[in-house]
């Protein structure tokens, strides 16, 4: 990631595409790309990824356009996914009050294998799309990542002339 | 690809809008959905693959006809069916019933004999009735059989299409927990003929459950079950249902041990030809010998004015007798196997292999205590004759105390075998309930133990409740207790977790220390619904 930045309890990063940010886990880097924005612990290791996309209204077709995301994602942050995606045995459940419909795989990052979360929320006409990985019994890791999830919040509109919660890396920090 | 995952809702077919999911299965999405008319019903999106079948869609349609030919009262009758042109899917769509299923319903506890009974008549009243039609649900479980209220219980069954859409795919890991534990023996073999045989050993299994709120295999009694073992176990030798609900802490009536051995026997000619049978020894043990009441729905299924269906497979033996060899005494014993994998009687130790499954080791068999009593009755006589002021003498120890050992050997063979000290008295046939506590000499400050005894300690993790030996428990369970050289029986209780038998033999001169690990037992075995580091952490 080229811009590495250490997050703290007061980092906003925004979600591309989508009108929400997400804190990300305290000491964790993070970076905010054109078509995701990132966090990780390390170039190996925990790591969640997320986007946004507007998907098809046939579910098949948007199972199709879910899976190149995911392979998009995966790539970009050094992932390899499974061969086939699997979007079996969702699991439903409310994270910040968004009903975020999760699925687990195995994949690897690195030469560790572990689990790849991918999640998806609808808001509005887009949803917000995104993998996690954790290595194979990283339990902090894993919490670290469903924690997070937990911390979507949707952007109030900004007041004119408010420039003081945006700090360099485009990034906010809480008021 | 899969069957379509939708939100609430969601329209299909322009008719039906998705209120909540139901189940997912991957191959079949089911929802609570409404129609536009405000009815409320069940609605099935199969997987879109399947809708490319005609093999398949041929078979769904003919199972539909079928089940619509069914007294209505006890099915869930198909309404509608078709395919979503926004998903591509197949759907149909049934009546929503609105009672409880049988999975739910024991969750507060298992359920008497008489109203067992009564379930167990209205689901064969369905399954006869289906089989006379040449329709075999093969997918039987406690969540697609709904029980209507008292007095009468009436059940309605759901789910007739589903061992179709499941033999479409490969079974997954998932459906195997779900739904393997309901399972014929022959469901495992691809090449076998399956038919009502099936529905009623998925019957007997489904009895079990109501009575005892637990599942009949120990390899089910954890959530996901050991698919493993459970393969083993169904194609092993049976234990008499009193028995095993014993283990599991419940209580079924020894007299059921007769038709639920037949009902759960490997080999299908065993298995009685309806459920009904299982009904009426559960209802004449129960006292409830009325007739079954009649109903609207079923004016003409009666028990006593029942007419079986044909024999499955004609020409096969008396499906309502039992074969040669078996009893109803709970000695499970099995008939010579018809090639199909099922074990050749109580006295084989082959190996028997079933197509598709690796060779598995028959378990040990247990001695009957009916084979014991003319042994027993051999030392008796032997003991009064020739040695009872010798074993009197033997018996009077320093303090009273009596130990095991004098007691004799679980083994009446090394008795009979001529030891040099006959026991005084005989071991007792084997009594399901612990008799009274074994006083046990096993402290050093009592006198030395005999010369030819053996210092045992049996332990358990967590501690046991009660330690039996032969039948006799200990009174201080976990202390060492001195034992003759020889066989014996242990059984370990504690509260709470699953009851552990071994059969231990005690060699001279060297003292024996085993640990036993207890097995917990779940409250109820509770639905899996998450899978993975992410999702059940």
């Amino acid at each position: 990631m080229k811009d590495r930045c250490k997050a703290d309890a007061d980092t906003l990063v925004p979600i591309p595409g989508a009108d929400h940010t997400f804190v990300p886990p305290d000491g964790w880097e993070y970076a905010m790309l054109e078509e995701a924005s990132v966090t990780q612990v390390s170039d190996e290791g925990p790591v969640l990824a997320l986007a946004s996309i507007v998907t098809d209204k046939v579910l098949y077709k948007a199972t199709a356009q879910r899976t190149a995301m995911v392979k998009s994602l995966a790539e970009l942050v050094g992932i390899d996914p499974p061969s086939k995606v699997s979007f079996n045995r969702p699991n439903k459940r409310k994270l910040s009050g968004l009903t975020m419909t999760l699925w687990e795989n195995e994949a690897k990052r690195g030469d560790a294998k572990g689990a790849l979360l991918l999640l998806s929320t609808s808001i509005g006409d887009k949803e917000i799309f995104g993998i996690g990985y954790a290595p194979a019994g990283d339990l902090e890791g894993t919490k670290a990542i469903l924690a997070t999830l937990e911390t979507f919040k949707l952007v109030e509109a900004a007041e004119e002339g408010d420039d003081e919660k945006s700090t360099d890396d485009g990034s906010e920090k809480k008021k | 690809m899969s069957a379509p995952h939708l939100g609430p809702g969601h329209s299909v077919a322009g008719k039906y809008t998705i209120r909540a999911l139901l189940g997912f299965t991957g191959e079949v999405a089911t929802y609570h959905a409404v129609s536009n008319d405000g009815r409320e019903v069940v609605l099935r999106l199969n997987d879109p693959a399947i809708g490319q079948r005609a093999d398949v869609m041929a078979q769904l349609d003919r199972v539909r006809q079928q089940v619509a030919q069914l007294p209505p009262g006890g099915v869930a009758a198909t309404i509608d069916a078709g395919y979503d042109v926004g998903t591509g899917a197949p759907f149909s769509v049934t009546e929503y019933v609105q009672l409880p299923s049988l999975s739910r319903l024991i969750e507060t506890g298992p359920l008497s004999p008489e109203v067992v009974a009564l379930l167990l008549r209205s689901l064969s009243s369905v399954l006869d009735a289906a089989h006379s039609l040449g329709l075999h649900h093969l997918a039987l479980k406690p969540t697609n059989i709904f029980v209507g209220p008292a007095p009468h219980y009436q059940v309605r069954v759901t789910d007739f299409d589903a061992s179709i859409i499941r033999r479409t795919s490969p079974a997954t890991h998932d459906v195997y927990s779900l739904s393997a534990p309901w399972w014929a023996p022959e469901q495992l073999q691809p090449a076998a003929v399956l038919g009502p045989p099936a529905d009623v050993f998925a019957t007997a299994l489904i009895a079990f459950f109501a009575l005892s709120a637990r599942s009949y295999w120990i390899s089910c009694q954890t959530q996901p079950p050991d698919l493993p073992a459970w393969q083993l176990e169904l194609m092993g030798q049976r234990l008499p249902v009193s028995q095993r609900a014993r283990e599991l802490g419940a209580v079924i009536n020894p007299l059921f041990d007769g038709v639920f051995g037949r009902a759960l026997s490997v080999n299908q000619p065993d298995r009685p030809q309806s459920s009904m049978e299982i009904a009426n020894v559960l209802a004449a043990a129960s006292g409830a010998d009325d007739p079954a009441p009649k109903t609207l729905a079923f004016p003409e299924a009666q028990a006593g004015d029942f007419t079986p269906p044909p024999p499955f497979g004609s020409g096969a033996p008396n499906h309502g007798a039992p074969n040669n060899g078996a009893t109803d005494q709970g000695g499970y014993v099995a008939t010579a196997a018809s090639g199909a994998g099922a074990p050749t009687g109580q006295d084989s130790h082959e190996q028997v292999l079933a197509p598709g499954l690796p060779p598995f080791p028959q378990p040990v068999r247990r001695k009957s205590s009916s084979a014991m009593l003319p042994i027993i009755i051999g030392v008796i006589a032997a003991v009064l004759i020739g040695g009872g002021g010798v074993a009197f003498l033997f018996m009077r120890k320093p303090g009273g105390e009596t130990s095991v050992a004098a007691m004799g050997s679980g083994s009446a063979e090394s008795s009979a075998a001529g030891a040099d000290t006959p026991p005084p008295a005989p071991t007792a046939p084997k009594d399901p309930k612990p008799s009274e506590p074994v006083p046990a000499p096993n402290t050093s400050a009592s006198a030395a133990p005999a010369d030819d005894v053996v210092s045992a300690l049996f332990r358990c993790e967590p501690k046991c409740e009660r330690i039996e030996i032969d039948g006799k428990a200990l009174e201080k369970p976990e202390e060492k207790v001195d034992l003759k050289p020889g066989k014996y029986k242990v059984r370990l209780v504690r509260v709470g977790y699953l009851i552990q038998e071994d059969t231990i033999v005690v060699e001279a001169g060297k003292p024996f220390d085993k640990v036993y690990r207890l097995i917990r037992l779940n409250a109820r075995p509770k639905p899996n619904n998450c899978a993975g580091q992410f999702l059940c952490p």
